[in-house]
């Protein structure tokens, strides 16, 4: 027996699901600002639902876009100092081109000197700058930073500078979190910067949801491991997901596509995940969710970690329509619940969900809609917005849509419905399997075990076979490690890259094992 | 004389990328270097070479080895800097100003961010039309300008003058070198006259890559196929169309070589397309033909959207149309060939231009 629980912006939603694959139970709920008592009140209704025994649960899985609705709309970010261990000061300029709305969580720029060089002998690691780190340490203090972002050129290749300075750091100051690049990403300075930054501003967010998350599976009854799911749909520990946030801000959608290749039974699909506040478009190929590394962007800026090869619109059933000056304006905000402040449901906010349930009533079998509530808000406004959202996601389809053969349409997510038999016809060859609407959650139940390597190395006198063959098997046995089945692990990946240019003996090696729980 | 701000950047580093063929060196850190250095200092002077006096001295600002690891370096933008002083202390004269020693790739950009910061302008020519792997492959060396003497920086603080008896050595030991300073350095070499850039090298190369970068930008914007309007602005050739079934590296000799194998899709069904580079793409062949062959340009473009895929960033699955472009005159002269030609890179064909292989092929 397996809990999988999926924390949205909009809903919770949980589910059950026996050894054999089916659904016992589920729930879905609204996610309140509080996290952890959300996820105790909707895993304990569907436990009750299905009236199983606590003990008698094998794992419980949790995904959520909790971080990256943090990234749209910061509430919780924190204020980041970045100390960079370079030869010389870079000119480029820290968060350049970013978001103004989250550069400016970058307060403070420190530069250190590295001791490092990009040549082939490993060097003797000196002493650390104390003097320098104590005066970067007392500004810390004196700016009131929250949390600070090493980030050491190399650092793909030597870890030690960056973890050193972590530790003095951590040491002196124990209430700032610390992230070091070489854990973020590898080669490409500025990528790897990047997400080391974004992931510092992050700290808060993973550790104030799931700081009690312990207690709250206690009082369930939980005694069994429980786990987060990351970007490339694979597993992590609690206290992984709370070090490095970053790693979840894709796992919404990977859970969701995988979900929904587990409901339909198809390997091969383009899934499109209608939800409150986005619309999430994604590719399923061999029954894996695609994803993509470098370059890949998070609200425009370039990082270098894994992410789910999706396109997603900011436009979700619950965002808010508004005329202004004559111009029909579809709003980044959402309504925080629509089935209480949607026009439909008796509310005063005028949705995405509103305008086509206008058009194409009973799309929802949902017997709070009153479709007289919906008749100040003009048939022509409300036709426009469906052609708007539905020209939006027909682009991103056809972009997708391989164009030699024609893969099938899955439909998931609670505003799903919304677009099925409306925009989507029997044509379009569209699907919406049953569980539909806890797809995520039924996703994150069956994600895997994941083990991955991106490093550079110099040969040696070693051959790159041996090295290629270690670092297979190093890989395999940390999938055993943390609790694959050896039977079970692929290696999904192997990639060598050469360095352009330089008839040097290095090359970059990629990685990526699977493995089930 | 013409001023160059962001918006024009963007659309060359575009350009840049394509005129790469599929190597150069992503020119994204050179970008940022150059929209930094702009937003710092103001705009660039792009100056016609005809409006450059021919006594000025002009000297290339370019990068030598893995743009990879000059991105994990995290320029300073010093060494470049570090490298004109010197050279200019040694020459004894003012550099008047700069250019870029390949117009593809990374080295696009460099001078843009040291002009900005210098204060002086960037002249619109190149030595290559296109990138390529050596430094003694510039339209220059076909005309004897020498390389040297030739500055080599690192990040370190170290420089290097170099003085050689010809081109090919100023390549072999300023290639040792590089390693040894930590797999990238800024050079300042090709110092000439503007008499002689004007007379040797590849003139309004700039205006080009602006021109193609633009040209998709507008294409996405006003949802036209980007393909065709790459197709007019270079005046190149539509090779083939598929999507890449297999994608072989290998680090021989250190070189990114290796093999693109696409599948036909369209006009091109039930053929496949062999594209081989070695950090640039060299020769497009199908199993009956060879389609294109170096020094002209090869450059394997995505399919929706028509921006340039580099030799690392091909993969396996992707659609692609792959183009041919000629290449400038100046190498399809007898030294040129011998120079950057198919033999030169161990290929065992002698050179055709694409204009005519398109026409009729090659059957090999």
């Amino acid at each position: 027996m397996r809990l999988g629980i999926d924390v949205g912006g909009t809903n919770t939603d949980a589910v059950i699901i026996d050894d054999s694959g089916n659904i016992k139970a589920w729930s879905k709920q609204l996610t309140t600002s509080n996290l952890g008592e959300t996820i105790y009140e909707t895993a304990k209704i569907v436990l009750n639902e299905a009236n199983v025994k606590p003990e008698s649960m094998k794992g419980v899985f949790l995904g959520t876009t909790h971080v990256l609705n943090e990234l749209y709309y910061p509430k919780n970010l924190a204020k980041t100092a970045l100390i960079r261990l370079t030869k010389k000061p870079s000119k480029i300029k820290p968060g350049l081109f970013w978001p103004s709305h989250l550069s400016k969580y970058i307060i403070k720029e420190f530069h250190l000197e590295t001791k490092y060089d990009f040549t082939r002998q490993i060097p003797h690691y000196d002493e650390i700058d104390h003097e320098s780190v104590f005066k970067i340490m007392k500004e810390l203090e004196k700016a009131k930073v929250e949390s600070v972002c090493i980030v050491g050129a190399f650092s793909s290749f030597y870890e030690d500078e960056e973890n050193n300075l972590k530790k003095v750091i951590a040491s002196h100051m124990p209430s700032l979190s610390v992230t070091v690049s070489n854990e973020i990403g590898s080669i490409g300075f500025l990528d790897r910067e990047n997400a080391s930054l974004l992931n510092s501003m992050l700290s808060f967010v993973m550790k104030d949801a799931l700081s009690s998350i312990n207690d709250i599976f206690k009082n369930l009854g939980l005694h069994c491991p429980y786990w987060i799911t990351q970007n490339d749909g694979s597993l992590m520990k609690v206290e992984e997901a709370i070090k490095l946030p970053i790693f979840t801000i894709g796992s919404g959608i990977t859970n969701s596509l995988r979900g929904a290749s587990k409901l339909t039974g198809l390997k091969n699909f383009i899934g499109i995940d209608v939800g409150g506040s986005t619309i999430d478009i994604g590719m399923v190929s061999h029954g894996h969710p695609q994803t993509e590394e470098g370059p890949v962007k998070v609200l425009d800026i370039p990082v270098n970690v894994r992410l789910p090869k999706v396109h997603s619109l900011s436009t979700g059933g619950g965002n808010l329509v508004n005329t202004h000056n004559g111009d029909l304006l579809i709003e980044d905000t959402i309504a925080s619940d629509i089935t209480k402040d949607g026009l439909a449901w008796g509310g005063e906010q005028w949705t995405i969900s509103d305008s086509f349930l206008k058009i194409f009533p009973h799309s929802f079998k949902d017997k709070h809609i009153k479709y007289e509530n919906l008749e100040g808000i003009s048939t022509e406004d409300c036709l426009k917005v469906v052609n708007t959202v539905s020209s939006r996601i027909r682009e991103k389809i056809r972009q997708l849509q391989p164009k030699d053969q024609y893969v099938p349409l899955v439909l998931v997510g609670g505003g799903s419905p919304l677009l099925l038999n409306n925009i989507f016809t029997k044509f379009d060859k569209a699907i919406q399997p049953v569980g539909y609407q806890i797809c995520n959650a039924v996703g994150a139940c069956y994600a895997p075990l994941s083990s991955s390597l991106d490093k550079v190395f110099w040969l040696n006198d070693r051959t790159k076979e041996e090295i290629v063959e270690r670092e297979k098997e190093r890989v395999i046995t940390e999938l055993i490690h943390k609790g694959a089945k050896p039977e079970t692990i692929k290696i999904n990946r192997v990639e060598e890259f050469p360095f352009d240019y330089l008839k040097g003996e290095m090359f970059r090696l990629k990685i990526m094992a699977f493995g089930d729980l | 004389m013409r001023k160059i701000g962001k918006q024009e950047i963007e659309d060359m580093a575009i350009g840049a990328a394509l005129l790469g063929t599929g190597g150069g060196g992503d020119p994204y850190i050179g970008k940022l270097m150059a929209l930094q250095a702009i937003e710092e200092y103001g705009e660039v002077i792009l100056l016609d070479p005809e409006e450059v006096p021919d006594d000025a001295l002009v000297v290339p600002s370019s990068m030598m080895g893995a743009p990879t690891v000059m991105l994990e370096k995290a320029p300073s933008g010093e060494e470049a800097i570090r490298a004109f002083n010197q050279l200019e202390e040694y020459l004894g004269e003012k550099i008047y100003g700069t250019f870029p020693i390949e117009a593809g790739g990374v080295n696009s950009m460099l001078p843009f961010a040291l002009a900005a910061r210098l204060g002086i302008p960037v002249i619109d020519a190149d030595g290559m039309g296109r990138a390529f792997p050596e430094l003694q492959m510039v339209t220059f060396y076909l005309d004897g300008i020498s390389a040297t003497p030739a500055i080599i920086a690192d990040e370190k603080g170290n420089t290097a003058l170099l003085s050689t008896i010809d081109n090919v050595w100023t390549e072999r030991i300023a290639r040792s070198a590089t390693i040894q300073m930590g797999g990238s350095v800024m050079c300042a070499m090709y110092s000439m006259t503007a008499k002689d850039l004007k007379k040797s090298g590849i003139t309004n190369i700039l205006k080009l890559e602006e021109e193609i970068g633009k040209s998709i930008r507008l294409a996405k914007i006003n949802n036209v196929n980007p393909i065709e309007k790459i197709l007019e602005t270079v005046n190149g050739f539509e090779l083939f169309k598929g999507k890449v079934i297999d994608i072989d590296r290998k680090t021989e000799s250190g070189f990114a070589k290796g093999v693109a194998t696409f599948e036909g899709l369209e006009q091109n069904k039930g053929e496949n397309l062999k594209l081989r580079f070695q950090n640039e793409h060299l020769i497009a062949q199908t199993n009956e033909k060879v389609l294109c062959m170096t020094p002209d340009l090869i450059a394997v473009l995505d399919s929706e959207t028509g921006l340039p895929i580099t030799t690392e960033g091909i993969r396996y699955g992707s659609r692609c149309v792959v183009i041919g472009i000629p290449c400038h005159p100046k190498w399809r002269t007898e030294k040129g060939i011998a120079t950057v030609g198919p033999n030169y890179f161990g290929y065992d064909m002698a050179y055709t231009p694409v204009e005519e292989l398109v026409k009729k092929g090659v059957t090999q």
